[in-house]
């Protein structure tokens, strides 16, 4: 590899700590990467401000970017089918994802504003796995929402949802 | 900035989609019972669904409809796809003010989706296909193999006849939805309804009475359901056919014998019901999916 391929970019999250890494690593964030397509190399000494996430959640991002570095770009594939994707997720991402529930939404959240696809991918997985197989009543408990619903309204539905009742 | 824990709650609205896309309709129903936010969320996706579905973009919707003496005879017809909408609704509503609608009303989303049909024109049958034999004694009728008539020039039409002593006939309705693979075949069907229906003597008589041009508000009327639980349904113009075969002698109290010609108009499928059962078709697929190289192979 030249010298000029490895490139270092200063990330800089929400509460100042500054984060050195590879321009490769801080391009797996599709956000990054067109900035620095758009303001050219020249620009590359300065620091880039990621207002929107702080330093525990930036560290986590760059430790999975890291962890994916050399990944192949994922083809652009439709999302029509996202339905039948599978919810497997490869075992170092499991390991990675066992995290408190309000670090898990903030890399989702990250992940959406940096614009790294594969990482909310993984995220998203990693939330509908913890919905699957859960009835409401166990949903509202794990996620903490409180039910909103009159017991007219509850009832109401309950009678609508039941699509495939004769069979 | 308000500090608070980051929860399911702080997901914008499309990452929480994507995350409950993932799910099967079936698995998805249930879910709506959490909270409005999900229950709204999902009425969008199922909507969704549904009216793609109902395109049937890499599939194929097959009506077979006889007389159960005909059965190996009737070719099945292929269906066009005219638009999904609620039955009962004005006619000419629009998906997107169906969507709109759907937007409107806090709850009772669910069903509303459970209560559209997506309509479909049956196409008539390629002529080669068609197999017209003249009866061997040449007589005053035409014996078909089939009793689909070339009658109309746009709807597909077949012949029912009633003895003087039937009360009824019968038709056997039969929908698929199968999806085409190379060379002419398929790579999976399912089936979506199969059911017999009586047709009456009285509502036949009643249908070729009324005028359809006339008629806008009846419109379930119309409707010959093929199943119990009204999931699929032939809409049809029924036309008086006279085959001079007036007989000399009838009592008073005997009906005649008649003949009618069936012009079938559209096929009417509840959407839900088509999504759920294709679906389940996917499934199917995946586990079978070495299977489908096997039939590659025997092919060639």
């Amino acid at each position: 590899m030249s010298e000029t391929k490895i490139q270092k970019l200063t990330l800089v999250a929400n509460d100042g700590n500054k984060i050195e890494v590879d321009r490769q690593v801080a391009e797996k964030s599709v956000l990054i990467k067109n900035m620095l397509d758009d303001l050219g190399d020249e620009q590359m000494s300065t620091e880039v401000p990621i207002p929107n996430v702080n330093d525990t959640v930036l560290k986590k991002v760059i430790e999975w970017c890291e962890h994916h570095k050399n990944d192949p770009a994922a083809p652009q594939d439709d999302d029509s089918d996202s339905r039948k994707k599978t919810t497997d997720i490869d075992e170092w991402d499991q390991k990675f994802m066992q995290v408190d529930q309000e670090m898990l939404f903030e890399i989702i959240l990250a992940s959406n504003y940096l614009d790294i696809k594969p990482l909310l991918d993984v995220g998203c997985k990693t939330v509908a796995n913890m919905i699957k197989g859960k009835s409401p009543e166990e949903i509202r408990k794990t996620f903490n929402i409180t039910n909103d619903f009159t017991p007219e309204e509850e009832e109401q539905i309950r009678r609508e949802n039941e699509w495939a009742e004769d069979r | 900035m308000v500090v608070q824990p980051t929860g399911i709650g702080a997901l914008p609205n499309e990452i929480l989609i994507s995350i409950l896309s993932t799910f099967s309709t079936i698995s998805l129903l249930p879910l709506t019972l959490t909270s409005h936010r999900f229950h709204s969320l999902i009425a969008g996706i199922l909507y969704r669904r549904l009216i793609d579905i109902a395109q049937l973009k890499d599939r194929n919707l097959l009506l077979e409809c006889y007389h159960p003496s005909t059965k190996l005879s009737t070719p099945s017809l292929s269906c066009e796809y005219l638009g999904t909408s609620e039955l009962d609704g004005s006619g000419e509503s629009s998906e997107a003010d169906l969507y709109a609608g759907l937007k409107e009303c806090k709850i009772g989303q669910l069903g509303k989706l459970a209560g559209l049909y997506s309509h479909f024109r049956p196409l008539k049958p390629e002529a080669e296909r068609r197999t017209v034999r003249r009866h061997p004694a040449g007589g005053s009728f035409i014996m078909a193999a089939n009793d689909l008539v070339d009658d109309h020039e746009e709807y597909v039409c077949q012949n029912v006849h009633l003895e003087a002593h039937e009360r009824f006939s019968q038709l056997c309705t039969v929908t698929n939805v199968v999806k085409p693979g190379p060379r002419g075949l398929l790579l999976g069907c399912v089936n979506i309804s199969d059911g017999v229906t009586r047709v009456q003597r009285h509502w036949l008589a009643a249908q070729a009475r009324s005028n359809p041009e006339t008629m806008s508000g009846e419109k379930r009327e119309r409707l010959l359901w093929a199943d119990n639980s009204e999931n699929v349904g032939l809409k049809m113009r029924v036309k008086e056919r006279d085959d001079g075969a007036t007989p000399i002698l009838v009592r008073d109290d005997e009906d005649e014998a008649v003949s009618y010609t069936l012009q079938y108009e559209e096929l009417v499928i509840r959407t839900k019901e088509l999504l759920l059962m294709v679906e389940k078709s996917i499934d199917q697929e995946v586990s079978h999916s070495g299977k489908a190289i096997v039939i590659g192979s025997w092919d060639q």
